[in-house]
């Protein structure tokens, strides 16, 4: 999950980590109802809120996400959303979507099993936002969900030889669902051929 | 799941104030009866339990992050791994659970990786608010019970052999960390 961030020497002011949040679900479950389509994870569209530090910023952002499995199989994908504007609702823009996906899929043959758990790091820098010093951006993980209308399994759970549709208690919960994104300088980081995703389409 | 490393001097947005690594140095056979929890103390001489983590700010949070993998049978496989704290009276808490399966009927393939991350607040768990927290921290893993694990943290493509793995490639498999974060982290908001 963590990027190995250099910070700036100690006679510098400023340096590559502007600002960091981290947003952890803790022992909280949710499930998706929705098939082909996308849906708010915990319907909670501010996961986080940064303030911005310094105009035109880069984004490091991280996530591990966590489903339970069903008896058969599930499918579904997890993608990061932002929005952004002059003040704390961060709500003068539409909802972008920076195309920052996760997919989880599972499957035995009949058995509830335990789920999957994994995590994404990426590095993004929306310059057609124009974001300047002051400006505030929110983020939020959305879920698409398979066809099959049966494949909603709990998310942060992750249980064996139950099914994972229910809420399973506090035994098996917590740990997978952790957002964390920090503002970073881009002077400080260096990214290879230039690759970093500058994506600033609707969701 | 590359992890940072503290730098000699402050920035301007506090970061990292500490940070600690468990990790074993090799693969395991971890194939205890399944169905049920197991400390992890027993397995590589003991690297992933009962460690201790001392604070060093007031105040702190602390990020927990912990992964495992395991190797594939020729059937299926299937478990997941707990996150354990002491909390201040000296009872055992489940942090988190994270888990992890993979199937094929009749040939042996690579296995699967679970990731776990929370934020840990130790005042919730009795702890006082300054420096100097004696933290302990374990795992607990559960081999499901018609999926029993057999090899843990050894990397293989085609066999589930007792061996460090296809390419001498056995490390990376089984960790915890602990990063010590400023307080200004835990809220969802930076300002």
């Amino acid at each position: 999950m963590g990027r190995f961030v250099l910070r700036k020497p100690a006679e510098s002011s400023s340096g590559a980590i502007l600002s960091s949040a981290c947003m952890d679900k803790e022992k909280n479950v949710w499930k998706g109802t929705t098939n082909n389509s996308w849906e708010t994870c915990y319907g909670d569209e501010n996961l986080i809120t940064l303030k911005i530090v310094k105009n035109n910023p880069l984004f490091d952002i991280e996530w591990v996400l966590g489903t339970d499995h069903v008896a058969t199989w599930n499918s579904q994908a997890f993608r990061l959303i932002a929005r952004y504007g002059t003040n704390s609702s961060a709500n003068d823009s539409a909802w972008k979507g920076p195309n920052i996906m996760d997919q989880h899929g599972t499957w035995t043959d009949g058995t509830s099993v335990c789920g999957r758990s994994s995590g994404i790091v990426h590095l993004w820098r929306p310059t057609g936002f124009n974001l300047v010093t002051g400006n505030y951006i929110k983020f939020a993980i959305q879920r698409w969900g398979d066809s099959s209308g049966t494949n909603h399994p709990y998310m942060n759970q992750s249980t064996e030889y139950t099914d994972g549709t229910q809420d399973n208690g506090d035994e098996w919960q917590g740990g997978s669902f952790f957002l964390r994104v920090r503002e970073l300088d881009p002077a400080f980081v260096t990214c290879r051929a230039n690759q970093i995703n500058t994506s600033t389409g609707n969701a | 799941m590359a992890r940072r490393v503290p730098a000699p001097a402050p920035a301007s947005a506090a970061d990292v104030e500490k940070m600690s690594l468990s990790q074993p140095s090799g693969w395991a056979q971890m194939n205890s009866s399944a169905g049920s929890w197991h400390w992890v103390n027993p397995w590589w001489s003991g690297a992933m339990g009962d460690i201790t983590y001392v604070t060093a700010t007031d105040n702190c949070r602390l990020l927990i992050k912990w992964q495992y993998n395991h190797s594939h049978g020729d059937t299926w496989r299937s478990g997941c791994v707990k996150q354990m704290m002491k909390d201040a009276s000296g009872n055992w808490q489940n942090l988190g659970n994270i888990g992890s399966s993979s199937f094929i009927s009749g040939a042996s393939t690579s296995g699967n990786s679970a990731f776990g991350c929370l934020k840990l607040n130790p005042q919730s768990y009795g702890f006082g608010s300054s420096a100097g927290q004696n933290l302990i921290f374990s795992q607990q893993f559960r081999p499901e019970r018609n999926g029993n694990w057999s090899i843990m943290a050894s990397f293989a493509v085609n066999n589930e052999s007792g061996n460090n793995g296809q390419a001498g490639c056995t490390r990376g498999g089984w960790s915890m960390h602990v990063e010590e974060i400023p307080l200004s982290h835990w809220n969802a908001q930076n300002f």
